[in-house]
């Protein structure tokens, strides 16, 4: 199986996305497609980041809320906001972020592994891919992001 | 040569094979003058052996060379069949599946050590035979291992030899199509069946494959092996329409050293006409389980759509319209029903293993026991028959374990020695049933009840008024373990209730008949399907969720003041019983509860629990089509055993019945409580 360090060590193109603030970036070959909101159906007895699932032409997918999972605030009338749809296992998940609007080459030797950090959201980074003058981009670990059952609310 | 592509029809065919080298190979441990048996096994081991080298498994090969060569013996009674040789043969053929298991796991069946079956085999045949033969048998080793390595002509020319010298002639066939013809690929495929019936085809060009593919101008040549004669031949042929010419001519090998006797054999040429004759040829085609998912997820889409047009036909109500939607449902119920019927698979694929599962039981447990397989022709969904071998594994050892005696047990009761234990599958309307009946000891209705006493599983009251029925079931109780009860020899961890709750999850019931010191039967009762289910639409706070229809008894009104809580679990009573009353609304977080003084209730049953689940909506039944939650969900959402998309697009949860059931009982506040 592909482990997130063998993606780290192959991937050129990555998707930008906007949470917040802050700008992140996952590999390109992750993801599946990249959608706009439709009618997410709630699921019960599940932690707040699980929105729900949504009907992405005829397969269910599970939609996870990343600005709940980062507890920043969520703009309901945001017409930017996009779920990137990435593999899981057999199936999808759908990611909620704020943008999705960019594509970006990376040298793979400029990403930085992160170490020793301390507040919750970036309990959830584990690596930066610098952008000159600008923000770094963050990259997430998605098996923290989207696990259950860890930090249930 | 890349062999790879045709990999997956090497393991299909290999699976076939070996299932009947099993098959067979019980057959004549039964009987071992049953010589048709030989044949078929020595066929099986043959066709795996060209296969295996024609694949490059050289190890599979020389191990299925070793067995034909035994059973080469037997044939021509050179051998008698004794013990010792068949369970040399089982075990070469346990090798085998690990073998084949190796070559999906990494592609190389190196890893096998196979040199204990070789021996085995070795030391079985020559235990009788003089030395002589045996070297023969060894030479022939030889020179399988050198024709392996090279191309699969020089194999089958090998097999070309041996057989002209048993009374077959080889025929090479030339076809020409009309050139005129459109469909080639359907005629070359009635050549090949033709041919088929005639004798045995070792070669064709262009390949088979090629041909499906229609990859081909309009030549065929086929390489045939048959007692027929030249003109049957050519007859047969040409009676497939659209056949320009055929040419046939004796197809000769250029004179080799031969290695193994000359000996004209007759009895099996007879064997195999006899076999021959038995199967008729049926006209089918293997698919790749892929496209049928998906001919069945579009076809999920077309129901989806189906229901939308017709509540848009509903809503516009224009006669010709809903004429023409209600032709489209009923064309689309015929669909279903063919599409069903694709996807359906004989029980069989998952019966067929336990002759010899029960064979190899009945030793490690010193019991004699008759095991008798019935209706194995009998067609599931395949959904199904994915999910329901461990069930059955799990309850024949329950019965060859617990539930008959010991031969001298059998004896001194005067009951006949070797008891008997049946397996038999049938249809009866909707469902399917699984029959698994045995002449034991049957259920000691006391000690059951006695023993649930123990275990706090019932009340001394309680047990006062259960019937044979409840006593019965009590053995599939969570904490019931029978291995206390009557012997416990295979000291596994998990009881019955482990079946009951995956025979329930699948929609389906386990009925007990018992009779002391006569027998037990287990009746397992099953859909014919899972996909496409019929399910009672309800709304919950403005939610839809769907209700398995197979465990709803009724719907009625309940008043709010009707609800009374005794010992802290809500109850209502419906049809002069209490039963526990869940809070659908509460229970799926949409609310504290029900607001109104006023509404309705599912009446759900799973097994013998019986609850009323409060909704707001009645919305109606409806046939639904069953969507996985995906990967990240699936098993991870209490209460929710999966979805379906409605007409409108969009998602309805559906209620697992059987899980809210269990929570439901005394726990429900626990587990789900506002």
């Amino acid at each position: 199986m592909l482990t997130e360090h063998d993606v780290v060590d192959q991937s050129s193109k990555w998707v930008v996305f906007q949470i917040s603030d802050k700008g992140y970036a996952i590999p390109i070959h992750l993801v599946r497609s990249i959608e706009r909101p439709s009618f997410i159906t709630r699921i019960p007895r599940m932690p707040h980041f699980v929105t729900g699932v949504m009907n992405l032409r005829g397969t269910i997918v599970p939609v996870v809320d990343l600005r709940v999972r980062f507890q920043v605030p969520v703009d309901s009338s945001n017409d930017s906001a996009r779920i990137i749809v990435v593999h899981h296992e057999e199936s999808w998940i759908g990611l909620l972020v704020d943008a999705a609007n960019d594509i970006v080459d990376v040298d793979a030797t400029s990403i930085q592994h992160t170490v020793d950090i301390s507040s919750s959201q970036d309990y959830f980074v584990k690596g930066l891919i610098p952008m000159g003058a600008n923000q770094p981009l963050l990259i997430l670990d998605l098996e923290r992001v989207w696990k259950l059952g860890e930090i249930h609310e | 040569m890349d062999l790879s592509q045709y990999l997956s029809m090497f393991f299909e065919e290999s699976k076939e094979h070996l299932q009947a080298l099993n098959d067979h190979l019980m057959t004549l441990e039964k009987d071992p003058t049953h010589l048709q048996s030989v044949q078929e096994i020595f066929r099986s081991a043959h066709t795996l052996k060209g296969m295996a080298a024609t694949m490059g498994f050289n190890q599979m090969a020389s191990m299925t060379h070793k067995m034909e060569n035994a059973l080469d013996l037997i044939r021509n009674g050179q051998q008698q069949v004794t013990p010792r040789l068949l369970d040399a043969l089982f075990y070469s053929f346990d090798m085998l599946e690990k073998q084949l298991e190796s070559i999906a796991e990494s592609g190389t069946d190196e890893t096998v050590d196979v040199t204990e079956a070789l021996n085995r085999l070795h030391q079985a045949v020559s235990e009788e035979i003089p030395a002589a033969p045996a070297a023969a048998v060894e030479q022939v080793e030889e020179t399988i291992h050198v024709q392996t390595t090279l191309h699969l002509s020089d194999y089958v020319l090998e097999i070309i030899q041996q057989s002209t010298h048993s009374g077959f002639q080889a025929w090479d066939i030339r076809v020409m199509l009309d050139a005129s013809c459109v469909m080639k690929a359907v005629r070359a495929y009635m050549i090949h069946a033709e041919l088929e019936q005639l004798g045995e085809i070792l070669h064709t060009e262009p390949s088979v494959s090629e041909m499906e593919l229609e990859s081909f101008d309009s030549d065929l040549r086929f390489l045939l092996i048959s007692q027929r004669e030249l003109g049957e031949i050519q007859n047969r042929v040409a009676s497939v329409g659209e056949v320009a010419t055929v040419d046939i001519a004796p197809f000769q090998v250029a004179s080799k050293p031969m290695v193994s006797e000359p000996e004209v054999r007759s009895q099996p040429k007879q064997a195999v006409e006899e076999h021959k004759k038995q199967t008729p040829m049926s006209k089918t085609m293997r698919v790749d389980l892929t496209k049928l998912d998906q001919l069945m997820n579009l076809f999920s889409e077309w129901v989806i759509d189906r229901s939308r047009l017709e509540q848009i036909a509903k809503e516009i109500a224009r006669p010709d319209l809903t004429e023409t939607v209600e032709h489209i449902s009923r064309l689309g119920a015929e669909l279903q029903s063919n599409v069903m019927s694709i996807r359906m698979t004989p029980v069989e694929t998952v019966f067929n293993r336990f002759p010899r599962m029960i064979r190899d039981l009945s030793r490690d447990l010193a019991k004699k026991v008759e095991f008798t397989v019935l209706g194995a022709e009998t067609e599931l969904d395949r959904t199904v028959i994915d999910e329901i071998g461990e069930p059955l594994v799990h309850m024949l050892r329950n019965a060859l374990d617990h539930g008959l005696e010991s031969p001298a047990e059998r004896v001194a009761q005067g009951k006949p020695e070797v008891g008997t234990l049946e397996l038999k599958a049938y249809h009866s309307g909707n469902r399917v049933f699984i029959e698994i009946r045995e002449d034991g000891r049957g259920i000691d209705k006391a000690k059951v009840l006695q023993k649930a006493l123990e275990k706090r599983l019932v009340t001394e009251v309680e047990a006062a008024s259960y019937g044979d029925e409840q006593i019965h079931d009590l053995i599939f109780s969570p904490g019931f373990s029978t291995a206390e009860i009557v012997s416990d020899i295979s000291g596994r961890g998990v009881g019955l209730d482990v079946v009951k709750t995956k025979i329930e999850s699948l929609g389906g019931r386990i009925i007990t008949r018992s009779r002391i010191h006569q027998g037990t039967t287990f009746i397992i009762e099953l859909p014919l399907t899972l996909s496409i289910i019929q399910a009672m639409l309800v709304k919950l706070a403005g939610t839809t969720y769907a209700v398995p229809l197979s465990s709803v008894i009724e719907t009625a009104m309940v008043k709010r003041e009707e609800i009374v809580d005794i010992h802290n679990i809500p109850y209502v009573s419906f049809r002069e019983q209490w039963v526990p009353f869940i809070d659908a609304v509460a229970l799926f977080e949409h609310r504290q509860q029900q607001e109104v003084s006023e509404f309705p209730m599912v009446i759900i049953k799973t097994g013998e629990h019986t609850a009323a689940l409060g909704v707001d909506v009645l919305l109606g039944q409806q046939e639904i089509v069953l969507k996985s939650l995906g990967s990240y969900l699936s098993g991870n959402v209490p209460g929710i055993s999966g979805a379906t998309i409605l007409g409108d697009g969009q998602i309805a949860l559906l209620v697992d019945t059987h899980s809210i059931m269990r929570t439901g009982k005394g726990g429900m506040n626990h587990a789900y409580g506002a």
